[in-house]
C-alpha cells in the first residue's frame, strides 16, 4: 500500500517537473488530485485498512497531497515567469508603425518659436494685412518722396485708378514696418509687440532671393530704452531659438526706419567664429538689422520723439530657418513640395 | 566699392601696428561693412622676372619653342613656350612650379607644375599678360604675345613680378549697400577722413582749387537750379592724351578701371579720390557755351557707349550750342568726349539733384559709377575739391597744360544744417552720461562744429559732406556719438517690464490653434503658395470677376491676379505633388483679397483681406476624403475653441462636383465656405492623372474664437450602458439624417459604423451598420429590457423608413 503511495508520489512529481505549459499542470492536478484522480482513488481504499494503518496512510496521503500542491504551485510560478505574450518569435528589428504624417511649415514653426520667446518677455503678437497703402509703407516711415529706397524696395503695386493720394496707392507690402505705425496709432505707447508676416519684393529670384518671404519684427516703445538693453533682448531671443548662448555683436548699419541703426551679427554657428564657407570666412553672420525707431516713424504714430524712444529689430525668418536646417535654396519655401516640407514634421 | 589702402595712406598715416584685419573689423563695427581684403601680389606669388638665355625649336611642334630662362637661381629653367615674340635677352614673366596662373587668361587659376610638353620637359610657364591678369596694364597685340618687361625699371632676375610692378596693395571690398546713406564715403578721401576720426589721426588736406582772377569765363547757363545747383567748369589748353604715369595706372587697374590715357585716367582718378563724378569734354568739339537744360520732345543723344537714347522731357542734359553733348550726371555723349587727339579740354564738376539722376538712370536703365555717386547726394564743396585735385595733378603731370577759362555757375547753395543737442536727451538715449568735452571730441573728429549753447545743450554744425540728407536731426547725432564711442563699449543691461494687463490676441491664438490642429491632430501638411495665381486655375474657381485685384507689374502676365480664394493655389500645388505621392493632405492659412467700396476709418482705400483656410485632400477615394474633411470640420470647433460649424446644401460653388458638396455655415446659417470634391470636368481640365482632389475653404476671419472652452462636464453613468450593433437594409434615398431624426433622441448615443453596397444587397438598396447605446438612469438593464428596446428601434425604423434587418 505504502509502495503504491510512494510510486504515485514519484510519478506525479516527475510529471510536474517535466511540465512545460501551464495547461499541463492543470491536467496533472486533475489526474492526481481531482475527484477522479489517482490519489483520490487510492484514498478510497483506506476504508478497508485497520484503524492504525488507516491513520498512518491518511497522514501519508495528506502529506503527498500537500507536497504535490506545493510542487504544482512552484512549477506554476516558474512557468508563469516564462510565459510569453506572443505565440511566435517576434522580429524586433521591424520598424515601428509610422505616426500619421502632417506638420507645420518650417517657417511657421520658427515663427511660433519666436512668438513663444517674445511672449515670455511680455510682447504682444500683432499683425497687419498684406495689402497696404503707400502712406503706411513709405510716407509714414521716413522715406521722403522720390527717395531711392522707395524704389530699391521694388514694390509690387496694384492696378488702380490714378490718384494723388498715397492712401489710394496700394501695394503688397514690401516690409512689415508699416504695421508698427498702425499698431501704435491704435494702442499708443508704451508698447512692446511683434508683428511677423509675409512681405513681397518685385525682383528676380534665385537660391537666395525670393519675391515672397517672411519677416519678423519686434518693437518696444517706451520713455527710456537705451539701445544697450536691446542687445540683451536679442541675446535672450537667440538663446531661446537656438537652445544655447549665441555670441552677437552690434555694429553701425543704416536703415531708413531707425536712427541710430545697427546691423546685428551672430557668431557663425557652423564654424564657431573661425571662418568658413557659410559665413564667407567672416566668422559672423548678419541676422537682423535693428535700432531706435526713427523720430519720423514715432511722429507718424502720433508720438513725440522727445518723449518716446524704443528699440526695433527685424529678423529675416526665412534666413533663420535656412540657417537652422542648412537649407540652400529659399525658393523651396513656397514650392509646396511635400518631399521638402515633410522633412520638418 | 574697392578701396586701395596705399591710396588711403596718401591722406593719413595709419598706425604702424594696425593690421589690415583690425582695420577691417574697426571699419565694419564703426562705419561700413568690409566684405574682404585682397592683395593682387598674393595671387602672383612665385611669378618671377626671368631673362631668356636661349630659344631653340621644339622637335615635335612647329609653334612651340624650348626656352632657357635665368630666374636668378643656380640652374636655369627649361620652359616650353608658344610665345610669338620670344627673344634672347628678353625679360619675361615666369610662373615657376607652385605658382598659379589663368590658363590662356580664362577660367579659374590653375597651379603650375613641372610637366612634359610634346615629350619635352617644361619647368614653368612664360606668361602672357592675360595669364597673370595684367592685360589692363600691359595690353598685348595678340593672344600669343608674352609680356615683355625688358625695359621695365627694376626688373631683375628672380624678383617677384608683383614687387617689381608695384602691385603690393591691400584692396578692401566694401559692401555698397552698407554705404547707401553715406555719399561722403564713395571716394578714398572720404574714407580716409572716417579712418582719421576712428584712429584720431591728422588728415592731410587736398590741394585747393585756385582760379586765377583774370581768366575769362566759359559761358554756362543753368535752366533749373533745382535740377543743377552748381556747375563748375574749367577749360584747359595744351593737354595731350598720352599714357598716364605707371603709378596712376596701377591704382586705377587695381580698383578695376583699365587705364586709357592721361585725360580719361585723371577724370577717373579724381572721382575715385574725391567721390565727385566729373566729365572731361573735348573742348574743340563743343560749340562754345554750355547749357544745363531739360531735353526736348523727340531729342536724341548718342552716348559714349554707342547706345542711342530717345530722350524724355524730364531728362537733364548738358548741351552746347543747343546740341545735347551729355546726359547729366550719368554719361557723356559720343563725339564730345576726350579722344586721342584732344588738345583742349573742358572739365566739368557739377552738383545735380540726386532724385533726378536716379529717375533718369532708371528710365534709361543706365548704371554708371557717376550715377551711383550722384544719386546718393553730393555736397557743393566737392565740385571745387575735384577741380583742385585735377588742377594739381595736371600741373604735376602735364606742366605745359594751362587753364584758360573758369566758370563757377552756382545758382543754388546747399542749406547749412545746425542741430540743437540736449545733454539730457543724449543721456536718456545712450544710457550713458558723456561730458560736453567727450561729446565735442567725438563729434569734432568727424568734422562737426560743436558749440556750447547753454549748460544743458549744444549747437552742432553738420559738415557739408554729411548734410546732404544723411544727418539732419538730433537722433542722427546720437548715432554718430554711439558708433564712435563703439557699440561694444556700452554696458548691457536689462529692461523693465511693467505688468499692466494680460496679453490677449484671440484672433492670432485662434489662427495658431487651427494650424496646429490641422498639422498634428489631422496629419495635414501646411504649405505656402504665392498670392498671385495662374489665371487658368483661377478660372476653374470662377475668377477673376469685378471684385478681383490685380498687380500692375506681375511676376508673369498670366499671374496678374491676386488670389480671391486659396483653392486655385492648392489645386496647382497638389498637381505638382501628384507625381510623387498616391495620397496626401495639405492646407494653407492665408489672406485673400477682394475689392471693397468703403474706405477704412483712417481714409485708406484698402481691400477686403480676410484670412481663409484652404484644405485639399488627394487620393483615389474622394468619398472617403470628403468624409474625412467633414470630420475635420466637425471636430474643429471643439479643438480650436470657436463657435460651432454647421452644414447645409444651399449654393454650390462653381468648381464643385454636382453631388459631393456642402456649404459650411455658422449658427445663423450664414455661409462661411464650402466643402466639396473638385468636379470631374475640372479635374480633367487641370490634368490630374490618378487621384481626386477634395477641398474645403473656410473664412477664418468670419469665425468668432471663444475666450475659453465652453463644454460642461457630464456626470458618468451610475449603471452600465449597453451597446447594440445593428445592420439594416434600406433604400438609397434614405439618409443617415433620417435615422438620427427617428431614433437619435430615443437612445443615449447613435454612432454610424459603415455603409455597404454590392453583393447580396439589391440594386437601389444599401446596408447601414450603426451602434446604439442604451441604458437606464436608476438600474441596470435586464436582458429582456435590452431585447425589447432593440426590437422597438428596429420596428420604428422599419415602419418609418422601410429599413429591414439584414438576413
Amino acid at each position: 500500500m505504502r509502495e503504491d503511495y510512494e510510486a504515485l508520489r514519484a510519478k506525479i512529481k516527475n510529471q510536474i517537473s517535466a511540465a512545460t505549459k501551464l495547461e499541463q499542470l492543470e491536467e496533472i492536478r486533475q489526474n492526481a488530485l481531482g475527484r477522479k484522480g489517482e490519489l483520490t482513488n487510492l484514498l478510497k481504499g483506506l476504508g478497508q485498512l485497520v484503524k492504525e494503518e488507516r491513520k498512518a496512510m491518511g497522514q501519508l496521503a495528506n502529506e503527498i497531497k500537500e507536497e504535490l500542491n506545493a510542487d504544482l504551485e512552484a512549477k506554476k510560478t516558474e512557468l508563469l515567469a516564462k510565459e510569453p505574450i506572443l505565440k511566435f518569435k517576434p522580429d524586433l528589428s521591424l520598424p515601428g508603425k509610422p505616426v500619421p504624417s502632417g506638420g507645420l511649415h518650417p517657417v511657421t514653426q520658427m515663427c511660433y518659436d519666436l512668438n513663444d520667446a517674445f511672449r515670455s518677455l511680455n510682447f504682444e503678437i500683432a499683425g497687419e494685412d498684406e495689402i497696404s497703402s503707400e502712406q503706411y509703407v513709405f510716407d509714414n516711415l521716413n522715406f521722403p518722396a522720390n527717395h531711392p529706397a522707395r524704389e530699391s524696395m521694388d514694390t509690387y503695386w496694384l492696378e488702380g485708378e490714378a490718384s494723388d493720394s498715397a492712401l489710394d496707392h496700394l501695394c503688397l507690402r514690401p516690409h512689415l514696418t508699416g504695421a508698427s505705425v498702425r499698431y501704435l496709432q491704435e494702442h499708443g505707447a508704451p508698447a512692446r509687440f511683434v508683428y511677423p508676416g509675409r512681405v513681397y519684393r518685385n525682383e528676380s529670384t534665385d537660391a537666395r532671393h525670393e519675391r515672397a518671404f517672411y519677416q519678423y519684427e519686434a518693437l518696444i516703445v517706451d520713455r527710456e530704452f537705451p539701445f544697450a538693453a536691446g542687445k540683451l533682448l536679442i541675446d535672450t531671443i537667440l538663446e531661446k531659438v537656438f537652445g544655447r548662448k549665441v555670441k552677437t555683436r552690434m555694429r553701425a548699419g543704416f536703415f531708413p526706419f531707425v536712427e541710430p541703426g545697427f546691423e546685428i551679427d551672430m557668431q557663425c554657428q557652423v564654424c564657431g567664429g573661425k571662418g568658413c564657407r557659410v559665413c564667407n570666412q567672416k566668422g559672423w553672420l548678419e541676422v537682423m538689422p535693428g535700432g531706435t525707431p526713427h523720430p519720423n516713424v514715432l511722429r507718424a504714430a502720433g508720438l513725440d520723439p522727445e518723449e518716446w524712444t524704443g528699440f526695433y529689430i527685424n529678423i529675416g525668418l526665412d534666413r533663420m530657418v535656412m540657417m537652422r536646417y542648412g537649407i540652400n535654396d529659399v525658393r523651396l519655401f513656397h514650392s509646396a513640395d511635400l518631399r521638402f516640407l515633410q522633412q520638418f514634421k | 566699392m574697392k578701396v586701395s589702402l596705399n591710396w588711403i595712406k596718401d591722406y593719413i598715416n595709419l598706425p604702424a601696428d594696425l593690421s589690415p584685419e583690425q582695420l577691417s573689423s574697426d571699419l565694419t563695427m564703426r562705419t561700413v561693412e568690409v566684405e574682404g581684403i585682397e592683395n593682387r601680389a598674393d595671387s602672383l606669388k612665385g611669378v618671377l622676372i626671368g631673362t631668356i638665355s636661349s630659344v631653340s625649336p621644339h622637335p615635335d611642334a612647329d609653334r612651340l619653342r624650348i626656352v632657357q630662362v635665368d630666374v636668378g637661381r643656380p640652374e636655369e629653367l627649361q620652359i616650353v613656350c608658344g610665345g610669338s615674340n620670344l627673344e634672347v635677352g628678353q625679360k619675361v614673366v615666369v610662373a615657376v612650379p607652385g605658382s598659379w596662373v589663368r590658363w590662356h587668361g580664362e577660367g579659374e587659376p590653375v597651379e603650375i607644375k613641372t610637366s612634359k610638353l610634346r615629350g619635352v620637359r617644361s619647368e614653368g610657364m612664360i606668361c602672357a599678360a592675360s595669364e597673370v591678369s595684367l592685360e589692363g596694364l600691359f595690353p598685348a597685340a595678340d593672344e600669343h604675345e608674352i609680356m615683355d618687361l625688358t625695359h621695365f625699371p627694376g626688373a631683375e632676375n628672380g624678383k617677384e613680378v608683383a614687387d617689381v610692378l608695384k602691385l603690393n596693395d591691400l584692396i578692401l571690398e566694401i559692401d555698397n549697400k552698407s554705404m547707401t546713406n553715406r555719399p561722403d564715403l564713395w571716394g578714398h578721401y572720404g574714407l580716409a577722413r572716417e579712418l582719421a576720426a576712428i584712429y584720431d589721426l591728422p588728415l592731410r588736406p587736398l590741394p585747393p582749387f585756385v582760379c586765377p582772377a583774370d581768366l575769362p569765363e566759359t559761358p554756362v547757363s543753368i535752366e533749373d537750379p533745382e535740377a543743377c545747383g552748381r556747375y563748375l567748369a574749367t577749360a584747359w589748353e595744351g593737354v595731350r592724351a598720352v599714357p598716364s604715369p605707371y603709378w596712376m595706372q596701377v591704382r586705377l587697374e587695381l580698383l578695376g578701371h583699365h587705364p586709357r590715357n592721361l585725360l580719361v585716367d585723371l577724370s577717373n582718378y579724381v572721382m575715385l579720390a574725391t567721390g565727385e563724378p566729373n566729365h572731361a569734354f573735348d573742348l574743340d568739339s563743343l560749340h562754345g557755351d554750355i547749357q544745363v537744360r531739360r531735353a526736348r520732345a523727340g531729342e536724341k543723344l548718342l552716348l559714349l557707349d554707342e547706345s542711342e537714347l530717345d530722350l524724355d522731357p524730364q531728362d537733364l542734359l548738358i548741351s552746347s550750342g543747343d546740341k545735347a553733348v551729355g546726359l547729366a550726371g550719368i554719361m557723356g555723349g559720343k563725339g564730345y568726349s576726350i579722344r586721342e587727339n584732344t588738345r583742349n579740354m573742358l572739365m566739368e564738376t557739377a552738383i545735380f539733384d540726386p532724385r533726378l539722376i536716379r529717375k533718369m538712370s532708371q528710365r534709361h536703365e543706365l548704371r554708371t559709377d557717376a550715377e551711383a555717386r550722384f544719386e546718393k547726394g553730393i555736397d557743393d564743396a566737392r565740385a571745387e575739391q575735384a577741380q583742385g585735385l585735377m588742377q594739381s595733378l595736371l600741373q604735376q603731370l602735364q606742366p605745359e597744360a594751362r587753364m584758360v577759362a573758369c566758370t563757377d555757375c552756382y545758382p543754388r547753395r546747399q542749406e547749412p544744417i545746425k542741430i540743437e543737442l540736449k545733454r539730457s536727451y543724449l543721456k536718456r538715449r545712450l544710457g550713458k552720461d558723456l561730458s560736453f568735452e567727450e561729446i565735442r571730441s567725438l563729434l569734432e573728429k568727424l568734422g562737426f562744429a560743436v558749440e556750447e549753447k547753454d549748460a544743458e545743450s549744444l549747437k552742432v554744425g553738420v559738415p557739408s559732406w554729411r548734410a546732404t540728407g544723411d544727418v539732419s536731426e538730433a537722433a542722427d547725432l546720437i548715432e554718430e556719438i554711439a558708433r564712435m564711442e563703439g557699440y561694444e563699449n556700452f554696458k548691457v543691461e536689462g529692461c523693465q517690464v511693467q505688468l499692466e494687463h494680460a496679453i490677449k490676441a484671440p484672433q492670432k491664438d485662434f489662427d495658431r490653434r487651427v494650424r496646429e490642429y490641422l498639422a498634428t491632430r489631422c496629419a495635414l501638411q501646411e504649405v505656402y503658395t504665392y498670392p498671385w495665381v495662374d489665371e487658368a486655375a483661377l478660372n476653374i474657381c470662377g475668377y477673376p470677376d469685378n471684385d478681383s485685384l490685380a498687380l500692375a507689374a506681375p511676376p508673369s502676365p498670366e499671374q496678374k491676379y491676386l488670389r480671391p480664394s486659396l483653392l486655385p493655389g492648392l489645386l496647382l500645388a497638389a498637381k505638382d505633388n501628384e507625381r510623387y505621392f498616391d495620397s496626401f493632405g495639405i492646407f494653407e492659412l492665408s489672406q485673400v483679397f477682394r475689392r471693397r467700396k468703403e474706405r477704412c476709418k483712417n481714409g485708406e482705400a484698402l481691400p477686403q483681406q480676410d484670412l481663409h483656410l484652404g484644405v485639399l485632400l488627394y487620393s483615389s477615394e474622394p468619398w472617403e476624403d470628403f468624409r474625412r474633411l467633414k470630420g475635420i470640420l466637425e471636430a474643429l470647433p471643439q479643438y480650436c475653441i470657436c463657435e460651432a460649424l454647421h452644414f447645409a446644401q444651399n449654393e454650390k460653388d462653381i468648381w464643385a462636383d454636382q453631388e459631393l458638396w456642402l456649404d459650411i455655415c455658422n449658427e445663423k446659417g450664414e455661409k462661411l465656405g464650402q466643402l466639396a470634391a473638385l468636379s470631374y470636368q475640372n479635374r480633367c481640365r487641370l490634368g490630374y492623372k490618378r487621384g481626386y482632389p477634395v477641398m474645403l475653404e473656410l473664412n477664418i476671419s468670419a469665425i468668432t474664437p471663444l475666450a475659453s472652452r465652453q463644454n460642461s462636464f457630464k456626470a458618468l453613468p451610475q449603471f452600465p450602458l449597453v451597446d447594440i450593433d445593428l445592420s439594416l437594409l434600406c433604400r438609397e434615398d434614405v439618409q443617415w439624417s433620417d435615422f438620427v431624426a427617428e431614433i437619435g433622441k430615443r437612445v443615449e448615443s447613435l454612432e454610424f459604423i459603415s455603409e455597404y453596397r454590392g453583393a447580396q444587397v439589391a440594386e437601389g438598396m444599401k446596408s447601414l451598420a450603426f451602434r446604439v447605446r442604451i441604458g437606464k438612469e436608476n438600474a441596470t438593464l435586464s436582458a429582456e429590457e435590452i431585447e425589447e428596446k432593440r426590437q422597438s428601434l428596429i420596428n420604428r425604423l422599419s415602419r418609418k423608413l422601410g429599413a429591414e434587418i439584414r438576413s
